[in-house]
């Protein structure tokens, strides 16, 4: 088979703990995917089993056709895989626009290639600032302006909307919609923002103790009674399938829509 | 491999500042100082390069390395033995092949040998370390610095142990001196420049995300020891022509830590900061070593003081990574002020 990121029935254990047991997911170029699930669900371990930070236990991990379960993390992103981290990791002391030449690749001039980016993401004005003296949020974008700077074929984002405020993240779905239509790659998102997730992603995953818990339309997966009850407890999931609405989306200051 | 204008312009800048540091201090030399001054100040020159050359693998990696003073030694030596004229050989190192023996080099061909030594040694070494967690490189690399000197001390067969090479003759001047610094200093900018050199930085700054991008971490960190490794055999080789006399104590903890601390205190991540450290560092020591026999100023009588140049130097460092951990420029280059952009920006506060 050629074309998307297959996961297929990937299984990863520490010390005897299941962070992933058995899961499968796929993306396709142009796809954006939703990954839930509460905190310690496995959402950041798989992102990491599928870039290489982390081997599975068992498993496949395809990229375009070409099987790389357990190649180094410079083979996947090389593949067509790159990322963003949960938490920020960009190359503190170097300037805004060094973040990105480091890592750019592709034909044409690296200097002019960089300033596209940059304008892109619209971080121009940040260009000689040092990295690590940014705002949280400003940090965020360039993760994403870094990540592109790879040309993915697939982008796997972690949180990118952590700690960013309402604007803020507006500005991100803005960002991230124009990425897809832009550069045509595929997108895999962290998010507890369910208000963002629903309305960007085209399918939603939802990990709970490391399994699936459900897959989907965003839509349905949102009021899937195991979904309700994973993240708000026994309480909500009864009161959902009594019949009454719910949970609502909107509920911006629910658990979650607050959570990390 | 895509370089970037930008880097390369301010990689120029940079070097037409360092450039004229250079240049002036071998005129001062040629015009005003005597013979022994100017021996003096010529090794200060090919020490300053030799920092340079550190800085290319430790400013960029963020790796600390112990093991360049053994690449400076090796250098040496292989200078050394190359150039000397068989007859003297045979009195203090009967056990050098013949072919190295009899080979009586000139400058190029005795730095070509020294160089191609180093590269040898570097290799072999590096391929391990290029693969080992940042945490233990350093230990490694003293761990080298040891052995190389080890091997140096009792192999006197070829070394002449303890007491070193004596005699070598001096087939160098300020200008080849200077030629020297200028060539190691261009380098050390280019690579900084370069997309190799970027790309350890970013290593430098974040492994994890680095390889998650796409960068070949191990071979970055063995290409920036490599080209370190060529420009130490270069500084080295030359240094070891203009001293004519070195014994193996010289190539071990005193002068590892001179130089380490020469790049600390000016600022690990810059070739700018590596020329002011040592300018520093030697400035310091030059003033302090007259104290050390002691000094009468007036009736005020300063007692004597052995040993009050490491003491101050190691003070200095821990001061200076106290206040200012990156060193006094930390990541900034001379080069990075244009007038562009002191128009753009201004003196701002």
């Amino acid at each position: 088979m050629s074309g998307g990121l297959v996961v297929d029935s990937v299984t990863k254990t520490f010390a005897g703990l299941t962070a992933l047991g058995d899961v499968s997911i796929a993306l396709a170029p142009g796809e954006i995917l939703g990954l839930m699930g509460p905190n310690g669900s496995g959402k950041s371990t798989l992102v990491n089993v599928i870039s290489g930070v982390l081997t599975p236990d068992r498993g496949r991990v395809i990229v375009d056709g070409k099987e790389v379960t357990g190649h180094s993390s410079y083979t996947i992103a090389r593949a067509g895989v790159s990322r963003s981290f949960q938490t920020v990791r960009l190359f503190r002391a170097l300037s805004v626009r060094d973040n990105i030449a480091a890592v750019v690749r592709g034909a044409g001039k690296i200097d002019s290639q960089v300033d596209e980016l940059l304008e892109r993401l619209r971080i121009s004005h940040l260009a000689d600032e040092k990295a690590g003296s940014l705002a949280y949020g400003l940090q965020r974008r360039v993760e994403i302006a870094r990540a592109l700077a790879t040309h993915p074929r697939y982008l796997l984002l972690d949180e990118p909307a952590a700690g960013l405020n309402d604007v803020e993240s507006d500005d991100l779905e803005g960002i991230i919609r124009q990425v897809v239509e832009e550069f045509g790659c595929g997108v895999l998102i962290i998010d507890h923002d369910i208000r963002l997730i629903t309305r960007l992603c085209h399918r939603l995953h939802v990990l709970s103790g490391g399994r699936t818990l459900a897959e989907g339309d965003p839509q349905i997966v949102r009021t899937n009674p195991d979904v309700v009850r994973a993240y708000l407890g026994e309480k909500a999931a009864a009161e959902l399938t009594k019949g009454n609405q719910g949970v609502k989306p909107e509920a911006q200051d629910s658990p979650i829509a607050g959570t990390e | 491999m895509n370089w970037s204008s930008r880097r390369l312009k301010e990689a120029a800048r940079t070097f037409l500042v360092l450039a004229i540091v250079f240049v002036s201090v071998a005129i001062v030399i040629e015009v005003l100082l005597g013979r022994s001054d100017s021996r003096i100040a010529t090794e200060f020159m090919l020490v300053t390069s030799m920092v340079i050359a550190i800085q290319v693998y430790v400013g960029n990696s963020g790796l600390v390395s112990f093991g360049h003073i053994a690449f400076f030694a090796i250098a040496a030596y292989a200078a050394g033995l190359a150039a000397l004229p068989p007859e003297r050989l045979a009195s203090i190192a009967p056990d050098v092949p013949a072919w190295l023996a009899n080979m009586e080099a000139s400058l190029p061909v005795a730095v070509g040998i020294a160089i191609v030594a180093v590269i040898i040694f570097a290799a072999f070494t590096g391929v391990p370390f290029a693969r080992m967690k940042a945490s233990v490189v350093s230990a490694a690399t003293l761990a080298l610095l040891v052995l190389v000197h080890s091997v140096i001390n009792l192999w006197s067969g070829i070394t002449h142990g303890p007491l070193g090479l004596v005699n070598v003759p001096d087939l160098v001047n300020t200008w080849v001196v200077l030629g020297t610094c200028l060539i190691i200093t261009a380098a050390a900018l280019l690579y900084r420049a370069s997309p190799w050199g970027l790309r350890l930085q970013a290593v430098r700054e974040d492994e994890v995300a680095a390889a998650a991008l796409g960068i070949p971490v191990a071979r970055m960190r063995f290409a920036g020891w490599m080209v370190s490794a060529v420009l130490m055999a270069l500084g080295g080789s030359v240094w070891a022509l203009n001293a004519m006399a070195f014994a193996p104590a010289q190539f071990y903890f005193t002068d590892t830590f001179a130089m380490l601390s020469m790049l600390v205190i000016g600022g690990l991540g810059s070739v700018t900061g590596a020329v002011l450290g040592a300018v520093i560092v030697t400035v310091l020591s030059e003033v302090l070593r007259n104290l050390e026999g002691g000094l009468a100023i007036g009736s005020f009588e300063i007692p004597e003081l052995p040993g009050i140049v490491q003491m101050a130097t190691a003070v200095l460092i821990l001061l200076i990574l106290i206040w200012r951990p990156g060193g006094l420029l930390g990541n900034t280059e001379a080069g990075a002020f244009s007038f562009g952009n002191l128009r753009t920006k201004g003196w701002r506060r």
